[in-house]
């Protein structure tokens, strides 16, 4: 008989914590796609959040869940009104163009 | 229920780290909105697996319903370009690859050599336990401040949001108080030279 552990959750999460963070760094050709892995991060902080919860028996963790998902709402409302702006005024949305303060 | 457990789990994390991977990959960017829809719903049924009915659900109904859609009516609307940039990941893709790899390993060496605290199996609580309802008496009790400052805050986001991405109103006729005032008479009237006869 195999049970899940709590360790399990954990690794998991930590794995596409990981996909996420290289995803950041690696990604130069559109900034939706960045946005989307600062929502796949905070996804895997958030299963964090609730393995945690449930192995603790404290609801404090998914009240912290609630709350991130509240940032993470208002984080993808203001980042894609940034980006239409961006277009507006640039054209494009690639990360590579965005280099006017490298002088 | 043995079984179905490890099951569920197995299948459904795989699920979701191969949507992450597809996110990171993808190359346009409905793929990607469409991989990350994915993702959630994989997570959310590893979170219902965890006992968290509630938010499992506003996982589900917040975010792919309404959260998803501004993605990916934002991919829709600016209609971006396909174009490559193979180079540029052919130069930093090992070194990368590399430095996550060594990431990965040492969140995994520390859950593994902490595993005295980590090993225990998860408990499960009852079957008339009710999810929202614990929730809502911490939430509106120990956590009222925090939950108002978050209704600010999302307040405060609808504004810059609309102010950012908001024009002016075009073909409006009203006053320019400052343009009436600085026009000079040489704009304004213009004498013409007719000769008398």
């Amino acid at each position: 008989m195999m049970m899940i552990a709590l360790s399990h959750y954990l690794i998991v999460s930590a794995l596409v914590l990981t996909i996420a963070l290289g995803g950041i760094v690696l990604n130069r050709h559109n900034l939706i796609v960045l946005l989307m892995c600062i929502e796949l991060l905070l996804l895997a902080v958030n299963t964090n959040f609730i393995a945690f919860s449930h192995y603790l028996h404290d609801k404090s963790g998914q009240i912290m869940v609630l709350f991130v998902l509240t940032v993470a709402a208002a984080e993808a409302a203001i980042g894609l009104a940034l980006l239409i702006l961006l277009f507006r005024v640039r054209g494009v949305v690639q990360v590579r163009s965005l280099d006017s303060l490298r002088g | 229920m043995n079984i179905i457990q490890p099951l569920v789990f197995y299948s459904f994390s795989a699920l979701w780290v191969i949507s992450a991977l597809l996110v990171v990959s993808g190359r346009q960017g409905v793929h990607s909105v469409l991989a990350l829809i994915v993702s959630f719903f994989a997570s959310a049924v590893l979170w219902m697996l965890l006992e968290a009915e509630f938010l499992s659900l506003v996982l589900i109904f917040v975010y792919v319903g309404a959260v998803m859609t501004l993605f990916l009516f934002v991919v829709m609307m600016l209609n971006l370009r396909v174009d490559s940039d193979k180079p540029f990941l052919f130069r930093y893709l090992p070194w990368s690859v590399l430095f996550f790899a060594v990431f990965f390993g040492v969140l995994l060496y520390w859950l593994v050599s902490s595993s005295p605290v980590f090993e225990h199996s998860l408990l499960w609580s009852s079957a008339d336990s009710n999810n929202a309802r614990m929730l809502g008496s911490v939430l509106y009790t120990r956590y009222m401040y925090p939950f108002e400052l978050a209704s600010l805050l999302l307040l405060a986001s609808i504004v810059s949001a609309i102010v950012l991405a908001f024009r002016g109103r075009r073909a409006l006729k009203r006053q320019s108080i400052s343009d009436q005032i600085q026009v000079s008479p040489k704009d304004r009237v213009s004498l013409v030279d007719l000769s008398s006869k």
